[in-house]
Parts: structure tokens; C-alpha cells; sequence
């Protein structure tokens, strides 16, 4: 997983609430490999259906000049487990995005794969998304600092411990629960006790 | 001071491996299940790192998303479906994992099979990559979907990491009215406090109208609980979680019955417990719900008008203009009366055997509204099998409606089965986002007795008249 310190870039703006993965990723390309880019795939049906759809804006710059800032409302990332949304979003460019309130699993995903979310009071999303010259203002988003700094405006943000040690150093949770292997195998040598049945001759390998 | 603990508090306390202070908790996972479409890239990063199944004593797998629902569903026309499909049998014989493949009787809907198996029992983690793994909660379980990077953090080690979740209590009042379901009851919880209403929180149901629900009732309330942000929703187990346990095929052995039945029985809230929140809701003026919006929060009862925007707060009422745009609505209009060209009754919701009972009951001997095409889709090969036997396909059949093989199908348009652009359909399914059952159609989600009702009339129609007269 890609490590992260700082940001610097402009954003796109989605004064939408309640977006979901049925629309950040359609169930139709949930049969593509994984190992596929699914940068076309992002907001495909937004992106279809309205021309000045903000991404759209963006269909011939180059991958690594893109926005890769998102401010969007309330809830972002409801719906659907897929972590196939986090991924399109990240292959299209997006590392970082801004909202008053995200869904938990979409915050899960979205931690595996090193995009960032920041959780901000409505009030001051509110104000990052309607501001003056709205485009072409760049923000720097520091990890390390936990602040924002948009224009004149230094806006500090929480991230949790763990997920910053995780973003900045490139840390990997699957390492985390390997190094906790031995614990772990105890444990559910004990648990098989509250277990009632297997589903298959073999048990685990100890 | 020692406190009560919740029945989440509890289950949540039993399966923590190791924790540290501002650290997602190590939690163990009792059972995992494994479908076609979200398991792909976990065998996958299983294999980069060269790490075997670790536990496949405690998963299973099925085919459900991707596949057809049509006769010859053996035969995919989607190449890539195909090649999932293919996938999941090499890859689930490869480590030893035990696949309910198509015609083995027991395929279907993972949150339909598991239950029915009695692979889900109470006290159990439960996960799946799909985020209606809420569903096993009905069992007293603490079930929940997971991305496809935790579902390779469970193959390899049996466990996630994860942060401990806030509780919600959701105490349920009164009784159903005659016509008004389960499905009716979780839709105006989400209603009442949004689609994102319970983020950050498990869900605990309670309420005295609980013990008089059957399992599959539950079943429809804790498969919603994602749709109102809360990533599990659990219901305390009682004799009747019991009941159903009895004799299925990975119920508990004669000899371990007595153990299995005083650990569920110690599964139960604290008279003291302290929820980080709590909420209630009054059933006895309850209609049957249905969506007007582009989610399952844009709900209201059948017989109410919709909504107007400029009462709204700003962010609502943007939504609210822009979901009425995509669906055709206006503020002030009911949905009873609305037009619908496709009615579906299937999925993990409600594809079982009582949800097709109910249509069947309402719509025996009687047809479909001209125009309309209806989708009966049931959510397991068992569930199929007893429905045939009770005559409900005969009945579909001669409304005009497709009997169809189980599987997701035309809740979410990736396996062949889809509502047509511009078309409004009425489902039994959870979800409502824009463009969910195919670009450009419209959904309204309702119980499977409105679906039905709806399917005859050719409208949006309540089913509560089919419920007044005793015989139904």
C-alpha cells in the first residue's frame, strides 16, 4: 500500500449526500478483474447520463495530473461492501476525500487501499464547496500536521492513530495480524469449544 | 463500576483475540462465507503471499451474484461471469472449502443458505463480502459485511481488524397492523433516521412484537440494518431460534445439544445494559412502506404524499428534488396509484419460503395486470424445492409471472436479469439507488405482499384489503 505524507492539489466538488457504491462502481462491472484499471468505470453512469458531470471535465488529462482531492456531503460510500468503489476511485486519482460523514464499511475499504477520508463538521465542508473560484484553488492536505490548508484557511482534521501509522509509513494490517499469528492460534483452539459443528473434515492447520 | 453489557457487548467481548489502546481490536471470525464476485482477489493476495486457508473447517461458498437465473443458468452468456464462476470452484476445491454448486440442492443466496443449513447460530462472528451479511444477525449473531481485503485477512488468519462499534438500541412498540410485515417495520426505522442514520453503530432489535415474528420476519429486519448505516443488526435469540435449530444439517449433534443451548441462552442484554444510543419506534400506526427516492431513507407509507423539498433541510431537500427527478414523483403525490411496468419478488431480503407463501396467498388464481412482467425468484434450491411441492410456482406460473432458478438476480442487473431504461419496477429487494435494478430504470422497494398486490393491479396497491377478510 502506497504511503502518504502530503497533498497538494485542486479538488472536485460533489454537493451531493448519500452517494453510493451502486453509483461510485455499477454492480455490471463487478465481474471485471480486480487486477483490471477501473478508472473508466468510476461514476460510469453519472458520467454517461450527464455531460457536465464534474469528472467528465477531466476525461483527457493525463492519469497522474488529475484532481486528486473529492469534497462530497453526508454518507459518502453507502450502499454496498464492494471495495471495488475505493479502487476505482484511487485508479482514476483520487487519494483523498472530504465529507461531513462516510459509512463504515466504506471507511474499512477505504483504509486498506490508502485513501485518505477526512470527516469535517458540515459547516466547513459546506464552506469547501461553495467557495469563490472554486476550481482552481489547490489545497495541501498534511497527514503528519492533521491539517488542511485551502487559501488563507488552516483547517485541522483527526485521523486515528492507527490509520495514520498505517497511511504514513505504508503499514500493512495484514502484517499486524500476522505478527499476532501465534495469539491468534491459541485463541481459536479454545473458541472451538463454543463451536457446534465444521463444514469439513479438515480443521486448521496449527 | 461494573456495568450491564449488551448482548453485542458481550459477543463482541468473547471474540477479542488481542488489543491495544488506539487500536482496532484483533477479532476472531467463527464463520465465513464466500461468494463468486467478492472472492476473487482475496484468494488471489492468499496465493501472492503464499499463505494457505487457514480455517476451511469454518467456510463455505455458493454461487449467487453473478449467476443466471434462467433455465439454462449452467450456460452463462457473460464470459466474465463465466470465468468467476469457474474460479470460485477451482479456487474453493483448491483449499479444501465446501461449495454448494448448482444442482448440489442446497445453492442459493448466501444469507438465504446459511440459515437454512443451520450454518448461522447464535453468538458467532459471521462475515461475507457483501454488506447484507447483517442478515445472520436475526439469529443472535454478530454478522457483518466485509471489503475484499478483509475477506483475505480472514482466509489467512480467521480473524479482522476492527474497532469496536457504538450500540444502538432500536426498541420496537405495539403491534403490526393486519397487512403491515417485517419489511414495512425496517423501512420505517431507515425512514425515520436515514440512510446513515446508525453509522459507526451495531444495532441491537427489541421489542415484545419480536418473539412473535418468525425467524425469516427477523431475518428481513436485521438483512436492512446496513441500508440505515449500521454494519450489523442483531436480534437476542429465543426458544424460537431455537425451534428452528433443531435438525437442519449443521445444527448441533444430539450430544452437544444441551451446551449449545445454555451458551445461547447466556446471549441476552443485561436488564442494565447501556447502549450508546437509543431509539424508538411505534408500530401500531404503521402502513405498508415504499420508496419514492434513490434510497431506502426516501421511504413512506403507501397511502402518504410524498415529501416537498423546500421543507426539507438544504442537503435533504436537494436530494429529495433530485431522487423525485430520477424517479417521476412529485411533493405531494401517494404512491398508491403509480404505474409499474416489472414487479420482482426475490432476494436475500425476501426470497424465502414465507415471502413466497404470502404473494402466492394474495395472488392465487388471479393475474397480472396487463403490461406488467413479474420475476419470482426463490432464494434457494431448498426454498425452490418447497415451494414446488407446496404448489406456489403453479400459482406464479399462472398469474404470468417467470418462476427462475435461485440466485441475486434482478436486485442489482449483473447476471442477465434487469429492469429495462425507463421502466418502474416494484421489489421485495433493499436497495433503491439510481440505476440499481439497470441504468435508467426506477425502483420502489415494498414487502413482498405489496409487490404482489402491486404485480395484479398494475399500480403501486396496499395489500392490506387481501388482509381484512380472515381467510388470508
Amino acid at each position: 500500500m502506497k504511503g502518504f505524507t502530503t497533498l497538494t492539489s485542486v479538488a472536485l466538488r460533489l454537493p451531493q449526500r448519500d452517494i453510493d457504491t451502486d453509483l461510485i462502481f455499477p454492480a455490471q462491472y463487478l465481474t471485471l478483474p480486480f487486477s483490471a484499471n477501473y478508472a473508466d468505470f468510476l461514476f460510469r453512469r453519472l458520467r454517461d447520463e450527464q455531460p457536465d458531470f464534474p469528472f467528465n471535465a477531466h476525461i483527457n488529462t493525463p492519469a497522474n495530473s488529475r484532481p486528486q482531492i473529492l469534497i462530497a456531503l453526508a454518507n459518502f460510500g453507502c450502499g454496498s461492501s464492494r471495495e471495488h468503489a475505493v479502487k476505482a476511485l484511487l485508479d482514476w486519482g483520487i487519494r483523498v476525500i472530504i465529507a461531513p460523514s462516510f459509512a463504515d464499511i466504506f471507511k474499512s475499504n477505504a483504509a486498506k487501499n490508502g485513501l485518505l477520508l477526512i470527516e469535517l463538521p458540515e459547516p466547513q465542508v459546506n464552506f469547501l464547496l461553495t467557495t469563490d473560484s472554486p476550481a482552481s484553488y489547490s489545497f495541501i492536505v498534511d497527514l503528519e500536521q492533521e491539517k488542511i490548508t485551502f487559501r488563507d484557511q488552516v483547517i485541522p482534521f483527526f485521523t486515528s492513530p492507527f490509520l495514520r501509522r498505517c497511511l504514513l509509513q505504508g503499514y500493512d494490517e495484514f502484517d499486524y495480524l500476522l505478527a499476532h499469528f501465534p495469539e491468534i492460534k491459541a485463541f481459536k483452539k479454545q473458541r472451538e469449544r463454543q463451536l457446534f459443528y465444521t463444514t469439513t473434515q479438515q480443521t486448521f492447520i496449527s | 463500576m461494573k456495568r450491564g453489557k449488551s448482548i453485542i457487548d458481550k459477543i463482541w467481548d468473547e471474540h477479542v483475540v488481542y488489543g491495544e489502546p488506539n487500536f482496532p481490536d484483533i477479532l476472531a471470525v467463527d464463520l465465513q462465507l464466500l461468494h463468486e464476485v467478492t472472492s476473487p482477489p482475496a484468494f488471489a493476495e492468499l496465493d501472492r503471499r503464499g499463505l494457505p486457508f487457514f480455517e476451511p473447517h469454518r467456510a463455505i461458498a455458493t454461487l449467487d451474484h453473478s449467476l443466471p437465473t434462467s433455465p439454462r443458468r449452467h450456460l452463462t452468456s457473460d464470459p466474465l461471469a463465466g470465468a468467476q464462476i469457474v474460479l470460485l470452484r477451482r479456487n474453493s476445491a483448491r483449499h479444501g472449502v465446501p461449495l454448494f454448486d448448482l444442482n448440489s440442492g442446497k445453492q442459493g443466496i448466501v444469507h438465504v443458505i446459511g440459515p437454512e443449513l443451520g450454518l448461522t447460530q447464535p453468538g458467532m462472528v459471521i462475515v461475507c463480502g457483501d454488506s447484507h451479511t447483517s442478515t445472520h444477525g436475526a439469529f443472535g449473531a454478530l454478522a457483518f459485511g466485509i471489503g475484499g481485503t478483509e475477506i483475505g485477512h480472514v482466509m489467512a488468519t480467521g480473524c479482522l481488524l476492527i474497532s469496536r462499534p457504538k450500540t444502538l438500541k432500536v426498541e420496537f412498540q405495539g403491534d403490526l397492523p393486519a397487512g403491515v410485515f417485517a419489511k414495512d417495520l425496517i423501512m420505517a426505522l431507515i425512514a425515520a433516521i436515514g440512510a446513515g442514520g446508525a453509522n459507526g453503530h451495531v444495532i441491537e432489535y427489541r421489542g415484545a412484537i419480536l418473539k412473535n415474528l418468525s425467524m425469516e420476519a427477523r431475518m428481513t429486519i436485521c438483512n436492512m440494518s446496513i441500508e440505515c448505516g449500521a454494519r450489523a443488526g442483531l436480534i437476542a435469540p429465543d426458544d424460537k431460534t431455537f425451534a428452528y435449530l433443531q435438525g437442519r444439517q449443521y445444527s448441533p449433534a444430539l450430544e452437544d445439544r444441551a451446551r449449545a443451548l445454555a451458551y445461547w441462552q447466556s446471549l441476552s442484554s443485561d436488564t442494565d445494559a447501556i447502549y450508546d444510543r437509543e431509539i424508538t419506534l411505534k408500530l401500531d400506526q404503521l402502513e405498508p412502506m415504499v420508496s419514492w427516492g434513490t434510497n431506502p431513507g426516501q421511504s413512506i407509507g403507501i397511502s402518504q404524499p410524498l415529501p416537498d423539498p423546500d421543507d426539507l433541510t438544504s442537503d435533504q431537500g436537494e436530494a429529495a428534488a433530485a431522487a423525485m427527478a430520477h424517479t417521476g414523483l412529485l411533493p405531494g403525490q401517494p404512491l398508491a396509484g403509480v404505474a409499474i411496468d416489472w414487479a420482482f419478488l426475490g432476494s436475500c431480503t425476501n426470497g424465502r419460503i414465507e415471502d413466497l407463501r404470502i404473494a402466492a396467498a394474495i395472488m392465487r388464481g388471479k393475474q397480472l395486470a396487463s403490461g406488467v412482467k413479474m420475476y419470482v425468484v426463490p432464494g434457494s434450491e431448498m426454498v425452490k424445492k418447497q415451494a414446488e411441492a407446496e404448489g406456489l410456482d403453479q400459482v406464479f406460473l399462472s398469474a404470468g409471472a417467470s418462476w427462475r432458478n435461485p440466485g441475486c438476480s434482478m436486485c442489482l442487473a449483473m447476471n442477465g436479469d434487469k429492469v429495462p431504461a425507463g421502466r418502474r419496477a416494484i421489489s421485495s429487494t433493499n436497495r433503491n439507488f439510481r440505476g440499481r435494478q439497470g441504468p435508467q430504470s426506477i425502483t420502489h422497494i415494498a414487502s413482498p405482499a405489496t409487490v404482489a398486490a402491486s404485480a395484479l393491479a398494475g399500480k403501486i396497491s396496499s395489500p392490506r384489503e387481501y388482509f381484512f377478510d380472515s381467510q388470508l
